[in-house]
């Protein structure tokens, strides 16, 4: 009995010492060891480089591959947005960029330049409708969309939702969400004109800017699943159906969800096998790299 | 030996216990006090200045700047001696030109790159009922031959109690019964929304919304959220232990005034004892109104022609005024064409181009009281025109006169005209002007920290013609003398 009582305190003992033993750093998911990733150090690592969107994505990596708390790892990562970071592969300045998918301008350059990109999706990404949680309407098809942003459904009973006025929602031009909006949503069709509000500017003046979405229930907007999922907030939020398929991370994994995109791993194709960036991708798109990617946010790609 | 095991085991798990619940917070009490909880609502009416006073050291050497402050003026010595080494200690952790854990700071600041500059600037945000806010910047210039040059900017802040020495923690800024993390947070997504903090590439509009930037999800504001006291409001500080802001090298911070959060802000109840005197001074407390009114605005600008005048207007007051001041609003909004053509013709025709005119109109609430001015200013190359008029309202919208700020029985007329004598003899236009003629039809608004007069347009000698303004703090006047404050 003493005996047992005796385990039972070092037990404890070593129990406290692993629950507050981790103290204050963000910790990175557990190893499998049954595949060991790639290990690295600061010096060893490669230059990885990429867009805003996947610097949690290259943190959790870079903490796993070099065995560093996060909030440690996170000094070594310098994502330059994403077109600097496809000149930087381009050019040699990086060796592996997290990036969405490349424009035409980049595509010309790698061309010119001589240099094949290798493309390799490694987690996936939906582009979402948001409404408030109170709206009756739980999903439009894309063709409801498209009319409720060119100006020709302008109420939400004429899509089954209650007698209101719908406030479309837009973002400024040439951003991110825009141009997925444009490219992936409207395709030929053009957007009205956005909702523009009042903006306080410089030394008092008012100036005219794209009203940011603001939730109110006659409210639709746009963007990306990933900012929505975690954001503070999302309770007040609900996401739309498309063509009867709501976004989750199952619908959007398997490509189902309509609005389906990815960020991808860029390597120039000549990298050796069994590069260390290849290894490197390789690992990500095991299971246990998925569900690193998973842990930081993001939709897993298998 | 068994027993000896045990006992030795309970004291290690109970140590440890102690140990590693202290954890990740900053440094709190050292032993809980009891307190009364207080409960919303909670107003500050206005602020009690500290009486102590900020020392400040400026130090330079070769690529080294440093401006410091100790403070002084609390009885307890020791308790002062006690604030002074702990704002030490924060300069010296500063000043040992580590590379603060910014997201990319090693990959772009190899370990061998010494800073070829630095500076740090300690400055005092808030000094008020029994509260400082002391805020240091410091900043490296690291130069690695070849490459251009990288800028790191660091903001640490210390909130102490000056009852105790004790640091403040966010918490201890709200009533006990508010969710103040809720609160903040909801504060801070709205403005992250306005922002497009998503989009990798800011605009000017973005920059102008507080340029926030975010590399993942905001989940909401933190326990340990680093942050400052200013006179008006909470500014939190946004850098490496946010790491969903893309920050760069540098420090953010996102201001959010005491209005916006309501009546939940419990400095004066928690921190402010009138039974109570910390300092040294014994003179009489001096009080100053908490800065409001940037919410909820309605605001207005518009540019049209009289007769070949451009007159550019503005309008601007806060919502929900009483009926009073907004019909002043009104009354003051509609055109005043004749004095425009008047200072058309007073000008002359030397102005080449367009005669623009600039006339704003606004409203204030500074504590329970509501300013509504108007202001019309006219210049050309030899001639400068300016009409001011203030209106002041209680919070009810009854208009208020001069003598009603004063306790009855103090002779507030001889200061005036003392600190009006003072104003002329210090404006080279006015030399010879005697302040009977202007103190009749003289106008006020209550400021934060002081009565501010104007009056009517006095012609200067190069033919100008404006109101000369002049104020007399509420030091000067003695809060004591003063109706306007309610008792904190």
């Amino acid at each position: 009995m003493k005996r047992l009582q005796y385990k039972g305190l070092l037990f404890l003992l070593i129990l406290i010492l692993t629950i507050f033993g981790a103290g204050c750093t963000e910790k990175t998911p557990a190893t499998d060891p049954s595949s060991p990733p790639p290990a690295f150090t600061p010096e060893t690592y490669p230059v990885i480089d990429g867009s805003t969107v996947t610097i949690p994505l290259s943190e959790a990596l870079a903490g796993r591959l070099m065995d560093l708390p996060l909030d440690e790892a996170r000094q070594y990562i310098l994502h330059n947005k994403t077109h600097p970071a496809y000149v930087n592969l381009i050019y040699g300045k990086a060796d592996l960029i997290f990036v969405t998918g490349p424009s035409e301008e980049e595509l010309k350059l790698a061309e010119d330049q001589g240099v094949e990109l290798e493309i390799i999706p490694v987690v996936h990404e939906g582009f979402v409708f948001l409404a408030n949680k109170d709206n009756p309407v739980e999903g439009l098809t894309l063709e409801q969309i498209r009319g409720i942003y060119t100006g020709k459904i302008t109420n939400w009973k004429e899509v089954g939702g209650s007698d209101m006025p719908i406030t479309p929602y837009q973002r400024p031009v040439n951003s991110g969400s825009q141009t997925g909006f444009l490219e992936m949503v409207m395709k030929e069709e053009i957007p009205m004109e956005p909702l523009m509000e009042q903006v306080v500017a410089e030394m008092g003046a008012l100036i005219d800017a794209v009203a940011a979405y603001d939730n109110e229930p006659s409210a639709i907007g746009y963007s990306y699943y990933y900012f929505v999922m975690d954001m503070w907030g999302n309770d007040q939020i609900k996401l739309l159906s498309v063509d009867g398929i709501y976004p989750d991370k199952d619908t959007i994994r398997d490509g189902s969800y309509p609005l389906n995109t990815a960020y991808y791993a860029v390597i120039r194709k000549d990298e050796p096998e069994n590069s260390p960036v290849r290894e490197i991708i390789d690992w990500l798109l095991t299971e246990e790299g998925q569900l690193l990617a998973e842990e930081a946010g993001y939709v897993r790609a298998k | 030996m068994y027993g000896l095991n045990k006992g030795f085991l309970s004291v290690m798990v109970a140590i440890l216990l102690l140990t590693s619940l202290s954890g990740c917070s900053r440094e709190g009490p050292d032993s809980p006090e009891p307190a009364k909880a207080i409960h919303s609502p909670v107003m500050i009416p206005y602020l009690i200045r500290n009486p102590i006073e900020a020392d400040y050291t400026e130090r330079s050497e070769e690529g080294l700047t440093e401006r410091t402050l100790t403070i002084s003026g609390l009885r307890d010595q020791e308790l002062q001696s006690s604030i002074n080494g702990r704002l030490s200690e924060l300069y010296q952790r500063l000043s040992q030109g580590e590379l603060p854990p910014y997201r990319g700071i090693r990959q772009a600041v190899p370990e061998t790159v010494t800073p070829s500059s630095a500076s740090l600037d300690a400055s005092l945000s808030f000094n008020y009922n029994n509260v400082i806010s002391v805020m240091v910047y410091s900043n490296q210039n690291l130069e690695e031959k070849g490459k251009n040059p990288v800028y790191i900017g660091q903001l640490e802040t210390l909130n102490i109690d000056l009852n105790t020495g004790k640091e403040i923690l966010l918490k201890d800024l709200f009533a006990d019964d508010v969710d103040y993390l809720g609160l903040l947070s909801d504060i801070v997504n709205k403005r992250l929304i306005k922002s497009n903090p998503m989009e990798e590439e800011e605009s000017y509009l973005d920059m102008m919304s507080g340029g926030l930037r975010l590399v993942a999800p905001f989940k909401g504001i933190r326990e340990d959220q680093k942050f400052a006291l200013y006179q008006g409001g909470i500014t939190l500080i946004i850098d490496y232990e946010n790491p969903e802001f893309n920050t760069g090298f540098y420090a953010n911070s996102i201001y959010i005034p005491f209005e916006e959060l309501g009546p939940v802000v419990a400095i004066t109840e928690r921190y402010h004892n009138p039974e109570r005197n910390l300092y040294q001074s014994e003179q009489p407390l001096v009080y100053e109104f908490v800065q409001t009114g940037s919410l909820e605005r309605e605001q207005k600008q518009e540019l049209r022609e009289v007769d070949g005048i451009q007159v550019y207007q503005t309008l601007s007051y806060p919502k929900n005024l009483p009926q009073e001041p907004l019909k002043k609003l009104q009354e003051l909004q509609k055109p005043d064409d004749q004095t425009f053509r008047l200072l058309k013709e007073k000008a002359g025709t030397q102005e080449e181009g367009i005669p623009v005119m600039e006339q704003n109109i606004w409203a204030t609430r500074t504590g329970r009281y509501i300013s509504v001015s108007r202001n019309l200013s006219f210049y050309s190359m030899n001639f400068a025109y300016g009409i001011r008029e203030d209106f002041c309202f209680d919070e009810k919208g009854n208009p208020i006169v001069l003598e009603d700020l004063f306790v009855e029985g103090f002779e507030w007329k001889k200061l005036v005209a003392a600190a009006l004598d003072k104003a002329i003899a210090q404006d080279p236009g006015l030399q010879g002007e005697d302040s009977e003629t202007w103190i009749q039809d003289m106008q006020f608004v209550l400021g934060l920290s002081e009565v501010n007069f104007t009056t009517q347009p006095i012609k200067r000698q190069d033919g100008s013609e404006y109101p000369l303004y002049f104020f007399l703090s509420y030091e000067e006047i003695g809060c004591g003398n003063l109706r306007i404050f309610d008792s904190p």
